[in-house]
């Protein structure tokens, strides 16, 4: 997108007009550091919100207060999770992490042992590093703020949890996996494929072992990628534990539409040299 | 005497889930937000549920608000404004008016514009762009809509918005440039 295109959808977006892909598309031309555009846009901004001004201020109710602190108490913050939206690939890591430690280990126990034998994979390997480390490098001052999920990948005694689909919906596309931390009770949620959400909705973890309790809320990237973290109650085990992942009005209670859970004893430890080699493989990525 | 915190101050510790500051933030910014909702929607028991949404959202999506992209209060009543409209769609797609909405609609609270620079600016602008401001801002007309309704070619009315806003924008920085103070009441 240039200048002029830009220029020509910014009062579009401000007033709701764009399709998610003009969206996209506008703020990524802006995000890309033009200043113009972003000073357009602020300015725009700056003006319809000075239009709101003409209307008359009228007080509210003094009850509603009230109403909004009764509503937030029990209202789970929605997870930060703007360091994936440029960069969903981090999902695949985390995610393959998640899952495929058993694999991991292998590639890497083989590579190490064998790779005189293996010169040609061993290239390959390189290049595909290699050809990652600049975006990687990158991230990796983002990534490491991400205090939740770096404990996790700093443990020696993790699980991991698949999710399923609820459903037979066939344009399910959604699918979870996790990672849990047995000591700092830390769970982290790789997401992908989820619908698009409307207004007024969020989608939101659920524990689901008892009554339904809400963990968190979160967003996803334009391509329906998510990464979550939430720290489990103490009371919770890892062996029956149930989570739904559910599309919900702000003001639900209860899982609105669900599309993933858990099933109880789904949980597998992972071995620690399964892990420390899983690390090893991260830590090359992550020099 | 204690410092009050700024808005900025108070976003960060609504994102640090401290719901004492979104209290204060609201109790800050709930005429000016409560005053764009009635206006919007027309009537006061849809504009208080509207206002309790604005600011939930406040608080469980707090991540979103982004400070060097615009300020607290610009957050706010944009916010408050954005959910207005989408009642107003929804509800002309499903619900036809009662009587009594229809008496809120045209009392005075809810038609009434406030006597300030910024709608002196607004009067200035030729009527045609005053037309589509009113529409697209605080109507909850899609462009689509409006092109419709004004027997108009779509492009032309995105150019019409798009006039309209930049020419604001001139008018309110002369007035802000001779002195005068914007968007107060």
């Amino acid at each position: 997108m240039n200048c002029d295109e830009s220029q020509n959808l910014i009062s579009d977006y401000l007033l709701g007009e764009t399709s998610p892909t003009q969206s996209e598309a506008l703020l990524a031309h802006i995000n890309a550091g033009c200043a113009d555009c972003a000073n357009m846009m602020s300015e725009m901004e700056e003006t319809l919100a000075a239009l709101t001004t003409t209307a008359v201020p009228v007080t509210p109710p003094n009850h509603l207060e009230d109403r909004l602190m009764a509503r937030v108490e029990n209202d789970p913050q929605e997870t930060r999770t703007s360091f994936l939206r440029e960069h969903d690939w981090v999902i695949t890591v985390i995610s393959a992490l998640a899952a495929s430690f058993v694999t991991a280990v292998v590639t890497w126990q083989s590579f190490s042992a064998t790779h005189s034998q293996n010169a040609g994979e061993a290239s390959k390997l390189q290049r595909a590093v290699a050809a990652r480390k600049d975006q990687i490098g990158a991230l990796r001052r983002e990534l490491a703020s991400e205090v939740g999920f770096a404990e996790i990948f700093r443990s020696t005694e993790l699980y991991a949890v698949t999710f399923t689909p609820v459903g037979d919906d066939l344009d399910q596309t959604a699918s979870a996996r996790a990672v849990f931390d047995a000591r700092s009770r830390r769970l982290g949620i790789a997401l992908r494929g989820l619908p698009t959400i409307e207004v007024g909705r969020t989608f939101r973890v659920w524990l689901t072992d008892n009554k339904p309790i809400p963990l968190t809320n979160f967003t996803t990237t334009a391509q329906g990628d998510a990464a979550v973290v939430v720290k489990l109650p103490d009371n919770v085990s890892i062996e029956t534990l149930r989570l739904a992942i559910s599309n919900d009005r702000l003001t639900s209670k209860t899982p609105d539409r669900s599309l993933l859970t858990t099933a109880p004893n789904n949980a597998v430890k992972l071995a620690t040299f399964e892990w420390q080699s899983a690390t090893l493989i991260a830590s090359s990525l992550w020099p | 005497m204690a410092v009050k915190p700024d808005d900025l101050e108070l976003m960060a510790a609504i994102q640090d889930g401290e719901a004492d500051a979104l209290r204060e933030l609201y109790r800050r910014y709930k005429d000016r937000a409560f005053g764009i909702c009635v206006r919007v929607l027309g009537n006061r028991h849809d504009a208080e549920e509207i206002l309790l949404d604005v600011f939930q959202e406040i608080w469980s999506r707090a991540n979103r608000f982004d400070p060097n992209r615009s300020s607290a209060k610009t957050y706010i009543l944009l916010l408050a404004r954005s959910r207005s409209i989408d009642r107003v769609r929804v509800r002309r797609q499903n619900e036809p008016l009662t009587p009594e909405m229809m008496q809120d609609m045209t009392s005075d609270t809810a038609a009434a514009e406030l006597d300030s620079d910024v709608s002196h600016a607004v009067r200035r602008l030729d009527s045609v762009y005053q037309q589509v401001l009113q529409l697209a801002f605080f109507d909850g007309y899609s462009h689509s809509q409006i092109a419709d309704k004004l027997q108009l070619p779509l492009g032309t009315v995105k150019t019409r918005i798009r006039t309209a806003i930049t020419t604001l924008r001139h008018k309110l920085s002369s007035t802000e440039s001779s002195g005068q103070s914007l968007g107060t009441q």
